[in-house]
């Protein structure tokens, strides 16, 4: 592994020590276990998860409502009725700036601490220019997203069936 | 047709097997000439049956049941399509009968493994060849012991044409299943699994991979040895799919389903 969880943690902290001086936020657990580590942060309505997974190579940031203060349950099968509660950031960058996509290197190109570091300043620039409604707790944008997040298998089929 | 046979395989494995490629060969060559047995027993079977019922022969010359034998063994190959595209029917057929076919077969060698395969997979085409179709496919699974005690042939047989309708996979399958009747448990595979695989998992009772290296470059092949590893062992492997929340695909669950659609291995979807 090239980067170390102690490395990722403190980047994590430091980039993304906003949501801690501008939004109300507290890191309420971290983690590690056998595929990665993460950082959640929480305020009075909203919750964000910071994920580092060195075998997938990425780092994934799920944004969350919560439900009657607590984290939602994140869901195994989403189905049409499904209510859910959590996306991924790159959904809503895909939403609202799809020319900010943040591009992770590939499988087998591991990251670095730099790529690390240079991932994480992405996300949570776009994540403070973007996403202050859901911060705040206004989560209007979640059923948009929904609706990405319930047809992506469709999407994903129609994907390979052109290949 | 066995008298004749014997002494030739005997003679090219005694030849072969000298050596550890050959051995190899060997059995692959045993299990061939099993296939051709099975199917040979298959078709012979039938024929006798039908002399007994007095439906089709109505000789008993050995020369006119041995041309018997020969036409009704001419139908296999088009029986056998006719069964992989109707796994439904195959496997209703088949579950009047049912169990434990996998673990004789996971004990036998590669030669009476090739003949079990052949005779499932002929007897299974021609009961499709026959014009009654699923009617007679029912009888010849009520009938059959060798039928009776393969509670997966159908599921083998989908597998089968999912991959390349061969005997090998045919083979490798109820290997499979085989080893799946000591009841080994499950494991399951998907997307995400801190969120989704090991929650599905726990609630199942079930396992599920967990990565031990910290080298990368053993990561993809620790995974796909853990998974070829299970499908050796004959675990039921539940595919939980995609985490649709995820915009991207996981390396990882790719090449798991990559190779259990080689493999024609069959997966449980929740």
């Amino acid at each position: 592994m090239t980067v170390t969880y102690e490395v990722f943690k403190k980047q994590c902290k430091k980039i993304f020590q906003f949501l801690e001086d501008e939004f109300g936020f507290q890191i309420v657990a971290s983690e590690q276990d056998l595929y990665g580590m993460d950082i959640t942060y929480q305020n009075s309505t909203t919750a964000i998860e910071i994920r580092f997974e060195p075998r997938e190579n990425r780092i994934f940031i799920l944004l969350m409502r919560l439900i009657k203060g607590e984290l939602p349950n994140y869901p195994i099968f989403i189905k049409n009725e499904s209510e859910v509660n959590s996306f991924y950031l790159d959904d809503l960058i895909d939403l609202k700036t799809p020319s900010s996509k943040v591009k992770q290197k590939k499988f087998g190109d591991w990251l670095t601490s730099q790529d690390l570091e240079n991932i994480l300043i992405k996300y949570a620039t776009v994540l403070k220019q973007y996403g202050t409604d859901i911060l705040r707790g206004d989560f209007k944008v979640f059923s948009k997203l929904e609706k990405i997040v319930k047809v992506r298998t469709e999407v994903i089929k129609k994907q390979k069936n052109e290949e | 047709m066995v008298k004749y046979a014997m002494p030739n395989i005997n003679r090219a494995v005694s030849a072969i097997s000298k050596n550890p490629i050959g051995k190899a060969v060997v059995n692959q060559v045993k299990f061939k000439a099993g296939v051709t047995l099975g199917l040979f027993d298959a078709a012979k079977s039938t024929a006798k049956g039908l002399y007994k019922t007095g439906k089709y022969l109505l000789t008993t010359d050995p020369r006119q049941i041995k041309q018997n034998i020969k036409s009704t063994a001419g139908n296999i190959k088009q029986g056998m399509k006719n069964a992989i595209n109707n796994p439904k029917q195959t496997m209703a057929a088949i579950k009047s009968g049912a169990i434990n076919a996998g673990r004789a077969f996971a004990k036998a060698d590669s030669m009476e493994q090739g003949r079990i395969v052949g005779r499932i997979g002929g007897e299974i085409a021609l009961a499709f060849a026959g014009t009654k179709g699923i009617d007679k496919l029912a009888k010849v699974a009520k009938g059959s012991q060798l039928l009776a005690r393969t509670g997966h042939a159908a599921k083998l047989t989908r597998a089968t044409g999912a991959a390349t309708g061969g005997m090998n996979n045919f083979r490798m399958n109820l290997q499979l299943f085989g080893a799946k009747g000591t009841g080994k448990g499950q494991i399951v595979i998907g997307e995400s699994m801190k969120k989704r695989v090991i929650p599905f998992a726990e609630k199942i009772g079930a396992t599920h991979y967990k990565p031990k290296s910290t080298n990368p470059a053993n990561w993809m092949k620790n995974n796909e040895r853990w998974i070829r590893k299970q499908m050796r062992e004959g675990k039921e492997i539940i595919n939980i799919g995609i985490d649709r929340n995820r915009a991207v695909r996981s390396e990882f669950y790719e090449m798991e389903k990559r190779v259990l659609e080689e493999a024609g291995y069959p997966v449980t979807r929740p």
